[in-house]
């Protein structure tokens, strides 16, 4: 199979507009599943949260999980959405293995939730309206795994696996309308719309919102369309798509990859595409049409959701801060600069943050930590902050060892390099490694004495009131101690030995 | 001592077990031997469920000795529909599909029936997937009709009837999608009832046609199917389509015989042109029988009904078509390897399915995926609900003229095997009176009424009631019953040509 | 097989014409509504009795043959 070409990026926007929309899918942390009482549970043996229901043996019948109608009225409303007065459950037919009755119970033309909206704040402050077609209840199905191809690839297996404790689990699906007006811009839009309606229903605690974990889903459709045309383009959606790094780069992708099609004249195949983020590239998977035929009909084994007006609002009552009101307070409260806090929301560290904050640390030590020294790795790595491999907790306790005066930020920053090779607590770091900070002013005040003495010169400025140069004093003493010296600690000495006010 | 067993009612049964005159081992044995005895000829059954029958009645025997409390039903055994799942015996759906397969849980009605500690004497035959109204749509051969076994016992259900009328069992579990009960025990000169949608819980039946599917009682009298009813009926939390109502009274209703005052509605579209004329000799009796107790005859129009048989082979074929779709080979059940070509899940769960359906179950699954598709959905299925609607309209505007519906329930007795299997719209035309009720969702039984003069074969009377009145059946059927085998001298199962080797 | 379902499908086609555009559909026999479940953990089965009936197995899990044919 040959590689896609794809045209440079700024050139597709010569001649070209581009339209977006987008199917995610969030699984929802209720208990049990939509449909049957086996538990919701992640990381399980395979088949061990299954009962007949979630099966499909013969003869068994569906029951709703009320707090699953409950969560997804929230997310509704979160959406800034209409809630239906009365909606129903839909079959959705197809013959699939992961599909344990070979339909899924889903809503169809009467979703719970329609006609919202949600504004997206760009890194640079740009708000852009998403608008919310809808979105609805449904089921998630089994989770197959392919035997015998390349790295579990469908393509070239020999047989599949199956196991069915995913099946069943209650999901959202939240459709967007057309985007249009993103221009350049699209794939930074999408990756803020996903993190955007990853980060409400976080907050609105109806899902654990681990992308990583599949939690959070997002099917991407992108199409072209020439500047100025009324009719859209063909679209491909993308699937596969599992990381906000993921969702930017494949609509990026796609559109290069689109424009290239249109260039040469040919045109744009309707169709799934997978996302591999090994290669940074988008696969043909199957034909997509919307003419693919699923025969929907009225679930006849379910009765319908009637969400009374009352209801509606007992569910508005109990809505948490939405995150754009939460956002606000805490920039007030940690009385960071707009900046800062934008950088710190751009980086996605904002909630690592908070919940440092909420461990003890001040604001201002959370995001030196974090910024400083989080972010960079998780760059280089590639990864969402969050997936690096530093809770917050050890933030916590690399901060309490260097406010401890035990260590200094240079060998915080080693330990934090051990924490991620997996050596073991900080504690456990210093002890192994030997970091310590020469916390006995003796061989500080030998150090000190030694460099004043290699550097009269210097010596002389300081004490004319030249304080900026102690630095080369300092230098010359944590050279000599190999940077086992808390730096602060040896300033403050240096400037009481010269009878200087630092 | 056997045959005298074998001929009483469950009531009956009930009542010597409840007294110590029989112990509950001697009346499932004796059962058992009779299905020894007769069912190489009559086929009633597809499996024999032994001993944990004689084992369950051991208990009852114990139990009772020890002065436990027990159920009114407990010792009385029960033969049961090859569609209800139950543990530690096949559910086979009469398929090949299922051959042999075992479900590791066990439908609500059976779960309700161990609680009462009523022996389940095995699993009958029927069409398979409760698809036909012969029994000769079963994969394993059909059952044939204790009054002359050379012709049909009815459908879907034709095991469970049969199984009552040649004495095998006491009482039976049916299921009625388009009249699957009522029918067969018209046939056979049984008694079979459809009690209002959601009244039985569907949990453990296997769907045919969700929105029309009902469990219900089989027996040989009114009383033994109240007393049934009662115990396999109320709210389960496990079907969404379950009502909150208990059915008590039932009972009380079918011993009372009065129908003194009560409006009898005769449907004219259900009765006269295109039914036989022994079955109209027979409804026109009961009417006399009826009204010289006092009942005030009326008759009701609903035109709507004409359209039913369409729109049910709308509905019915239409969820069928998803409900068939989980047999795949994928989790249970037959798995057929396609002969040549690539090894794909998706030709193995189309050769799994090309083998283990026959063609009755083929014919409605692609009826019913076509009825559904794009673009046809409107004209089939979406006018087809419609239908329903307006067949609806017009019971609720017969019912407040009348306080039940009385037809025939068949419009013809029991016809030879073979006769109609290749005609599907002769054998759907089987089902035009009971359909409307499985539209409606309104409860319906059928009693015998008498034997048609030209063949001398069972002919059934059908009553309806609104929805959740089924004790209204109860009274009425309890009432003509006691009127008729009055006339008779006793039962009409009297009547039928003795089966076994006591003659 | 084919020319049966015909037959079906012409007799049943009548339906489509007998009710009008004013008569809403009938999809539950009788009206319920808000039927739901608590979401309490109930019965599992064990993998044994989930794949029990299996037509094939492997560690724990449903086997099927290939999805997708070899190309």
């Amino acid at each position: 199979m040959s590689a896609d070409e794809i045209l440079d990026y700024d050139s597709v926007f010569e001649k070209y507009e581009p339209v977006l929309g987008f199917e995610v899918h969030v699984e929802l942390n209720t208990k049990t599943k939509m449909f049957s009482s086996a538990p919701n549970e992640f990381g399980d043996e395979p088949n061990t949260n299954v009962n007949e229901v979630d099966l499909g043996l013969p003869g068994v019948l569906p029951v709703v999980n009320k707090a699953a109608v409950e969560s997804s009225i929230k997310i509704g409303l979160a959406l800034n959405c209409q809630i239906a007065e009365t909606c129903r459950f839909a079959r959705k037919n197809y013959f699939y293995p992961d599909t344990p009755k070979n339909f899924q119970t889903s809503q169809y033309d009467e979703p719970i939730a329609f006609d919202g909206y949600l504004d997206i704040e760009l890194e640079d402050g740009e708000v852009f309206r998403v608008e919310i077609e809808r979105a609805h209840m449904e089921e998630d199905a089994g989770k197959l795994t392919h035997m015998g191809g390349a790295a579990g690839r469908i393509q070239g297996a020999d047989y599949s696996l199956v196991d069915y404790n995913r099946a069943g689990v209650p999901l959202v699906e939240i459709v967007t309308k057309p985007i249009e007006g993103a221009g350049k811009r699209a794939p930074e839009l999408a990756k803020a719309y996903v993190a955007a309606v990853r980060e409400i229903v976080k907050n609105l605690g109806v899902s654990d919102a681990r992308m990583e974990r599949g939690n959070v889903r997002c099917d991407a459709n992108v199409s072209l369309k020439p500047i100025g045309q009324e009719k859209f383009g063909t679209r491909s959606e993308t699937k596969n798509v599992n990381s906000l790094r993921a969702v930017e780069h494949a609509v990026r992708f796609e559109i290069q990859r689109h424009g290239a099609v249109l260039e040469s004249g040919e045109k744009v195949v309707q169709e799934t595409r997978h996302w591999h983020e090994d290669t940074r590239t988008t696969t043909s998977g199957r034909p997509k049409s919307d003419a693919d035929d699923y025969r929907y009909f009225p679930e006849p084994d379910l009765v319908p959701v009637v969400a009374s007006r009352e209801w509606v609002e007992e569910l508005r009552a109990t809505l948490p801060e939405p995150p754009a009101e939460h956002r606000k307070r805490l920039k007030a409260a940690w009385g960071y600069s707009d900046l800062e806090f934008r950088d710190v929301v751009n980086a996605g560290v904002m909630d690592l943050i908070e919940e440092t904050v909420a461990a003890g640390l001040k604001p201002s030590a959370a995001r030196k930590w974090w910024m400083g020294e989080v972010v960079g790795r998780a760059k280089v790595a590639e990864v969402d902050p969050g997936e690096l491999g530093i809770t917050p907790d050890v933030i916590v306790q690399v901060n309490g060892l260097v406010e401890a005066g035990k260590i200094n930020n240079k060998m915080a920053s080693e330990v934090l390099d051990g924490v991620l090779a997996g050596e073991g607590t900080p504690e456990e770091i210093v002890a192994a490694r030997g970091l310590a900070v020469v916390s006995d002013d003796g061989p500080l005040l030998e150090a000190i004495d030694a460099a004043l003495a290699a550097q009269p010169d210097v010596a002389e400025k300081i004490r004319g009131g030249k304080v900026q140069a102690i630095g080369a004093i300092v230098g010359g003493v944590m050279k000599a101690t190999r940077g086992q010296a808390d730096a602060g600690r040896v300033r403050e000495l240096i400037l009481e030995k010269l009878g200087v006010e630092g | 001592m056997t045959q005298d067993i074998i001929h009483s009612t469950a009531a009956q049964l009930a009542e010597k077990l409840a007294a110590k005159e029989l112990s509950a081992v001697e009346v499932t044995q004796a059962h058992l031997d009779r299905i020894a005895e007769v069912d190489g000829e009559v086929n009633a059954f597809l499996h024999v469920n032994t001993q944990e029958a004689l084992d369950v009645a051991a208990e009852v025997d114990a139990a009772r000795a020890a002065g436990e409390e027990l159920h009114a039903l407990a010792g009385v055994p029960i033969a049961v529909k090859d569609l209800i799942v139950t543990v530690g015996q096949p559910t086979t759906a009469a398929s090949k599909i299922l051959e042999g397969w075992h479900s590791p849980y066990d439908a609500t009605v059976i779960k309700k029936l161990r609680a009462a500690k009523m022996p389940i004497l095995g699993k009958t035959n029927l069409d398979e997937f409760a698809m036909g109204s012969s029994t000769e749509h079963s994969a394993y051969g059909p059952t044939r009709n204790p009054w002359d076994l050379d012709r049909i016992p009815g459908g879907s259900g034709g095991g469970s009837a049969a199984a009552v009328s040649a004495f095998e069992a006491p009482l039976a579990l049916g299921t009625d999608t388009g009249g699957s009960i009522r029918q067969p025990a018209s046939v056979t000169g049984s008694v079979g009832v459809k009690p209002t949608y959601g009244g039985v819980s569907r949990y453990g039946a296997i769907a045919m046609a969700s929105s029309l599917d009902q469990i219900g009682p089989v027996s040989r009298t009114v009383l033994d199917s109240a007393l049934l009813h009662e115990v396999i009926s109320g709210h389960d939390p496990y079907d969404s389509t379950s009502l909150k109502e208990s059915w008590t009274g039932l009972a009380a209703a079918a011993a009372s015989g009065d129908v003194k005052g009560m409006r009898i509605g005769i449907i004219k579209e259900l009765h006269g042109e295109g039914y036989q004329a022994g079955v109209e000799n027979r409804f026109n009796e009961s009417l006399e029988l009826l009204k010289a107790a006092g009942a005030e005859i009326v008759e009701v129009s609903c035109p709507n009904f004409e359209y039913a048989l369409g729109a049910y082979y709308l509905i019915m074929p239409s969820e069928v078509s998803s409900n068939l779709a989980k047999f795949d080979g994928v989790r249970f059940g037959l798995r057929a390897l396609p002969e040549d070509g690539p090894m794909t899940i998706e030709r193995v769960m189309g050769a799994t399915r090309a083998a283990g359906f026959g063609d009755e179950v083929k014919r409605r699954i692609i009826l019913g995926t076509y009825a559904l598709s794009a673009g046809y959905y409107d004209a089939y299925y979406g006018s087809a609900q419609k239908v329903r609607t307006l067949i609806q309209r017009d019971f609720d505007a017969a019912f407040a003229q009348a306080d039940v519906l009385i037809s025939p329930t068949a419009p013809t007795t029991a016809f030879k095997l073979g006769e109609k299997v290749d005609d599907p719209l002769a054998m759907y035309l089987n089902d035009v009176a009971t359909i409307p009720a499985n539209m409606a969702g309104v409860p319906g039984i059928s009693i015998p009424g008498g034997l048609a003069d030209e063949d001398g074969l069972p002919v059934g009377i059908q009553f309806l009631a609104p929805a959740r009145q089924d004790v209204r059946l109860y009274r009425a059927a309890g009432a003509l019953e006691k009127l008729l085998e009055e006339k008779w001298g006793g039962p009409l199962l009297a009547q039928a040509p003795v089966l076994g080797g006591a003659k | 097989m084919a020319g049966e379902l015909a037959v079906i499908v012409d007799s049943v086609k009548s339906v489509s014409e007998v009710a009008g555009a004013d008569v809403p559909a009938t999809s539950h026999p009788i009206p319920l509504s808000n039927v739901f479940r608590e979401d309490v953990v109930g019965h599992v089965l064990t993998a044994e009795q989930a794949l029990s009936g299996a037509p094939d197995a492997d560690e724990n899990r449903f086997k099927v043959p290939a999805i997708l044919d070899e190309e």
